[in-house]
């Protein structure tokens, strides 16, 4: 009976010691399982929806948003250059031949030119003015809503034409050059050549009278450059005068004065990343041909941002030079694994104390080598033999403060508001703030334990503050105005190789990420 | 910790049987290292129960506790691994008279779980088992005795020598 109730009370004492009792495997565990299991099956769109549908859709929307804004810009260019081609085509219009005067419809007032030719009739030709008289007549009767010119020689047509007659038989008998005053209305009229009045009826004779409106009579623009080849093109046409008259659907285009560029830009940067870096071997320190005793390899990507600010200037339309700075917080989470034997430990003087002894190694940390030391104790009464192995497995974290100087080339290719933009150049990091803990300790020997508050010890051999690097990014740049643009652009960076003062190479790192910015240009 | 979405996990969806490792590591490590001789084997029971549990979760009918049929897993792993390593029996063979004489530990000092799986390793793999089973997952000597596939008797005799060398070896770390 009383066995019983010792071993009820044993059970009892050993159930309650392990009461919810958890502890950790070793840190790379999953990766070893998920070896194991098969491999994961494609995801179905509609888990693809159910995680980043709305994602998606809000990616989506801003581009088609972008999009509608380069078409829209696309078409009001398109427009202006029609309008420009147009008034270029009016212009060359103007210096017509004979042979090219335009032939308009006769008593079809609905098809009223838009570039028209003003006829100045002469006084002996009083037939053809009164046939041109009545069609004008008939015109303005038909049509008077017709638009009119913002100069006119009279109100009404009729007036208009006698005023015309007047002033044309009244000006003087030798051409004079037309000027820019001339080519603002009227006075066309005045330099009417009586050599050409007396052509007219061969302009009768090609129908152009009969089409003439009396308002378009009054609307006389000349294009400045053409003067001159309108003179000598009038000296030795046969026609009373050619001029352009200006068409009553002309486009005026307000424009401000153009302020030219400066090609300075500055831009703020933020670059989410992954920090990637390879396995490295850690070695004992002061070893000739070291034996490789520790497996060193950052437990998984590391996640972080670096902020910058950079000033850019543009060399020419498509390269620029950019610069500026940048800050990085960078947290690298390591896991070394010791593999020493017990006989390499050195003992630790402990009078009266627990066998105790300390395991070396040199670490390679991001800024330099680092030599730790592991002190650990008989936790037993059993020392573990000579040969025994002791494993540790330490989890370390090293946090960084890093300020970057960016020196890049910067290439802007394509047209128009969204253009591809190329980056590359060096990076220099100055580390302002290192430190290093073991923030995760534990033996394979059962037989060991660490020693209580100086179970380990770091110090740095001679850290490296200043590390050179790269930088190479692709991406996109969006203007959405004159001064404010924004990019977008897969970004990868990394440091250039690196050794401590035993010549060993230390860790490189490689980030992989996207560079976000906004930039305002000057 | 949130509660691990076994239909995914059945889906083979890796986020969630991350989730489900990360849920119930803790626990079946300390149950794998209660049967294992060292922590690299009890690491490898560990690896190998989940790899199991994961294929054999469609099987899961929903009756019981989940839990409670995880750990079934991991123990039956465990016992596996232990009948692996060893190529003779598991259960050892030791003369009743050999801790009959051992005094009752002083169990008023509370003992830490992980001092106390230390002292478990140190007991003969069969006792190990036995103990395990009885004491910590509350099997029944038949139960114990088809598990094992042993006798009732033999799995009685098990466990009581297996008490009697584990409060000798816990006396002697009380006393340390």
């Amino acid at each position: 009976m009383e066995k019983n109730i010792q071993d009820e009370r044993l059970d009892d004492y050993v159930k309650g010691s392990f009461d919810d009792y958890a502890e950790d495997p070793a840190t790379d565990m999953w990766e070893r399982i998920e070896k194991q299991l098969p491999e994961e099956e494609p995801k179905p769109v509609w888990y693809a929806w159910r995680h980043f549908g709305w994602p998606m859709v809000a990616v989506l929307v801003i581009l088609i948003l972008m999009a509608r804004l380069v078409c829209v810009e696309g078409y009001y260019e398109e427009k202006l250059q029609k309008i420009s081609a147009q008034q270029d085509q009016a212009a060359q219009n103007t210096t017509p031949t004979p042979s090219a005067m335009p032939s308009f419809p006769i008593n079809d007032a609905s098809k009223k030119p838009t570039v028209g030719t003003k006829i100045v009739e002469p006084e002996n030709t009083s037939a053809a003015l009164q046939k041109t008289d009545l069609k004008a007549k008939n015109i303005l009767q038909k049509q008077p809503q017709a638009p009119t010119p913002p100069t006119k020689i009279a109100k009404h047509g009729e007036n208009k034409i006698e005023a015309n007659k007047k002033q044309a038989l009244q000006a003087p008998a030798s051409p004079k050059p037309l000027n820019n005053d001339v080519a603002q209305g009227l006075p066309a009229a005045k330099s009417a050549d009586p050599a050409l009045i007396s052509a007219v009826p061969q302009v009768e004779k090609q129908g152009a009278s009969a089409t003439l409106q009396a308002d378009s009579l009054a609307a006389v623009t000349i294009k400045t450059e053409k003067q001159r080849d309108f003179q000598a093109l009038a000296q030795k046409s046969p026609l009373l005068s050619v001029v352009n008259l200006e068409t009553p659907n002309t486009v005026t285009i307000p424009t401000k004065k153009y302020k030219e560029a400066s090609g300075w830009y500055m831009g703020l940067f933020v670059t989410p990343h992954y920090t990637v870096e390879k396995t490295k071997q850690a070695v004992r320190p002061g070893s000739i041909n070291p034996r490789r005793l520790f497996i060193s390899q950052q437990e998984r990507p590391q996640v972080s941002s670096d902020i910058s600010l950079r000033v850019g200037k543009k060399i020419n339309s498509r390269f620029a030079i950019e610069s500026g700075l940048g800050y990085q917080h960078l947290n690298r989470k390591a896991t070394h694994l010791a593999r020493f034997e017990y006989r390499e430990g050195q003992a630790i003087q402990n009078p009266g104390g627990v066998e105790s002894r300390s395991f070396d190694y040199d670490l390679n940390t991001y800024s330099g080598s680092a030599s730790v030391t592991l002190r650990m104790e008989v936790s037993g009464s059993d020392a573990p033999a000579a040969l025994e192995r002791v494993g540790a497995l330490i989890t370390s974290r090293e946090s960084l403060q890093i300020l970057q100087v960016p020196v890049l080339g910067v290439a802007r290719l394509g047209q128009g508001r969204m253009k591809a933009v190329l980056k590359a150049g060096v990076l220099g990091s100055y580390l302002i703030k290192n430190s290093f803990e073991i923030t995760e300790n534990r033996l394979e020997n059962n037989k060991l334990r660490f020693r209580g508050q100086d179970g380990y010890a770091v110090q740095f051999n001679r850290p490296q503050h200043f590390i050179w690097g790269y930088q190479l990014s692709a991406g996109a740049e969006f203007r959405l105005t004159k001064n404010l643009s924004f990019s977008a652009a897969p970004t990868l960076s990394g440091d250039f190789q690196r050794k401590d003062p035993q010549q060993g190479r230390l860790p490189g790192q490689m980030a992989v990420g996207v560079n976000l910015g906004v930039g305002w240009w000057f | 910790m949130t509660e691990p979405n076994l239909q995914a996990c059945i889906r083979g969806e890796r986020k969630a049987q991350k989730a489900f490792f990360e849920h119930f590591k803790g626990k079946m490590f300390a149950l794998c290292l209660r049967y294992a001789n060292s922590r690299e084997d009890a690491e490898d029971v560990l690896q190998e129960g989940f790899v199991k549990v994961f294929r054999d979760l469609q099987q899961y009918s929903g009756a019981g506790n989940f839990e409670g049929w995880v750990r079934k897993i991991f123990v039956n792993t465990a016992l596996q691994q232990l009948q692996k390593q060893r190529r003779g029996p598991l259960l050892v063979e030791l003369s009743e008279q050999d801790f009959a004489s051992e005094p009752e530990p002083y169990l008023g000092e509370e003992v830490p779980a992980k001092n106390m799986i230390r002292i478990l390793q140190k007991l003969p793999p069969g006792f190990r088992t036995v103990f395990n089973l009885h004491v910590l997952e509350g099997y029944s000597h038949p139960e114990i005795a088809e598990i094992l596939n042993i006798s009732v008797g033999t799995s009685k005799s098990q466990l009581l020598r297996a008490k009697a060398h584990f409060r000798a070896l816990l006396e002697g770390s009380l006393t340390a």
